[in-house]
């Protein structure tokens, strides 16, 4: 080989390993506590149930016998909800018109993920083509501009699932609460004191807000653009089906408490189903801290708590830092843990 | 023959480049945020770092978490602003 060549040669490597490390460096940091050390440091005040809304629980709180998953035998609070949000009316979901503004309609993920959900205006019906690149949108009536929505149960029911039925397609869907069952009600049960779990676990539900609804897991977005289906969330960043109520997806700051900290920390939105608090993610000088890979962090007021993301993320946690509990008979398609709800589980099983 | 290394020289590089632009960086406009974020955790194992790019420049970085059944890479540093922009991406967001 020339000596040129080499030259090459050589020089091409150097590049290559400092633009690898490179990444490296750009990669984020090690977990503050990682798999090994999840037990280490994690004190936490666990679930204040004064915290929450008057009206959360349809029954009131119980202290009870539980065992979590990990088959820690340990006591939970045992809350049960009616599915509806405490203290205020859901929605508006779907504008009407495409020429709606605003205040007809709720909101959605924002594609750039940049912070805030994108308000799902008329106009923003009537661009969904550009706005994802696919010309087979149409979620509207182009002769009457009037925006197709699921407008009563049947279509609810049809179109709030993972497997859309196809009638349902090309529509901006919402559901109401009068859809619920009567007898409808979810409950939860939460470790009273947290037990930080030996390695991060999946979570599946997230965990209940401050006014009683679920905070679920990931929306499954793919199934539902796929479907050319939008489904819609109010201002507050929830929607209901049949089967979880009303449920959060993003939190907007509809469930912040109102205590505010006097170190300028985060509001609480509510509770995880390991039972540490999941705060805002920016702190009242709007600024995020460095996390650990499940989103939390301790300190000495809170202890061990999580920050939600941002709401269009589409998440609040990253994984679950102690142990929950399964439910009595869960499989894997069963009830999530932390979570008892109706006997067919969730309407959409990528944790809707 | 110093042209010709010159040249080779050129390719590995442009070849380096675009292994490195494809492994390990998921880039926005090619669908939802969310479906980004399960993209930069493709061949990934779980707690392996991960970062993608969303809108107007920004960075995600994280780790590969399971959400339900799909590993997706969840955020724990601060978004951060990626310095250089693209040329021609100004414009592409109206929403």
């Amino acid at each position: 080989m020339m000596l040129s060549e080499r030259r090459s040669l050589m020089s091409t490597i150097a590049f290559s390993a400092v633009a690898l490390s490179g990444c490296n460096d750009s990669s984020p940091e090690s977990p503050v506590e990682g798999n090994g050390t999840a037990k280490q440091a994690t004190i936490s005040r666990g679930v204040d149930l004064s915290l929450f809304a008057q009206g959360a629980f349809s029954q009131a709180p119980k202290i009870v016998d539980c065992e979590t998953a990990e088959g820690t035998a340990t006591t939970c609070y045992e809350l049960a909800t009616s599915g509806a949000p405490a203290g205020r009316e859901p929605g508006p979901f779907c504008p009407r018109t495409t020429r709606d503004g605003a205040e007809a309609g709720g909101a959605w993920f924002s594609k750039e993920g940049n912070g805030d959900l994108v308000d799902i205006t008329g106009e923003f019906i009537l661009k969904l083509s550009d706005y994802y690149g696919d010309e087979n949108w149409l979620v509207y009536d182009a002769k009457t501009n009037k925006v197709r929505y699921t407008a009563t149960k049947e279509a609810c029911l049809g179109a709030a699932r993972p497997d859309v039925e196809a009638q349902y397609q090309q529509n901006c869907i919402e559901c109401e609460l009068s859809y619920l069952d009567d007898d409808f009600s979810l409950t939860y049960l939460i470790p009273v004191t947290p037990i930080p779990a030996d390695k991060p676990g999946r979570v599946r539900t997230v965990g209940i807000a401050l006014d009683g609804s679920e905070l679920a897991g990931p929306a499954p977005v793919d199934a539902i653009l796929g479907s050319y289906t939008i489904a819609a969330f109010d201002d507050c960043g929830g929607h209901i089906n049949a089967h979880q109520g009303y449920h959060y997806h993003s939190t907007t700051g509809c469930t912040d408490t109102s205590d505010k900290s006097d170190d300028g920390h985060a509001a609480l939105i509510g509770y995880a189903a390991d039972g540490y608090g999941i705060y805002a993610m920016k702190d009242a000088q709007g600024k995020e801290v460095p996390l650990d890979e499940c989103r939390g962090t301790t300190d000495d007021i809170r202890g061990y708590h999580y920050h939600a993301a941002s709401p269009s993320e589409n998440m609040f946690i990253g994984c679950m830092h102690g142990e929950t509990v399964r439910q009595a008979g869960a499989s894997a398609g069963g009830p999530p843990e932390g979570h008892q709800g109706p006997a067919d589980g969730e309407h959409l099983p990528v944790a809707e | 023959m110093f042209q010709y290394s010159l040249k080779k020289t050129f390719f590995i590089f442009l070849a380096t480049f675009a292994l490195l632009l494809t492994t390990g960086f998921a880039h926005a406009h090619s669908g939802p945020l969310n479906a980004i974020a399960v993209k930069a955790c493709d061949a990934k194992a779980i707690s392996e770092a991960c970062q993608f790019e969303g809108g107007h420049g920004d960075l995600y970085i994280g780790t590969c978490q399971y959400m339900s059944t799909a590993l997706m890479c969840v955020r724990n540093q601060p978004i951060q602003t990626i310095e250089f922009k693209k040329a021609g991406s100004e414009g592409d967001h109206e929403y």
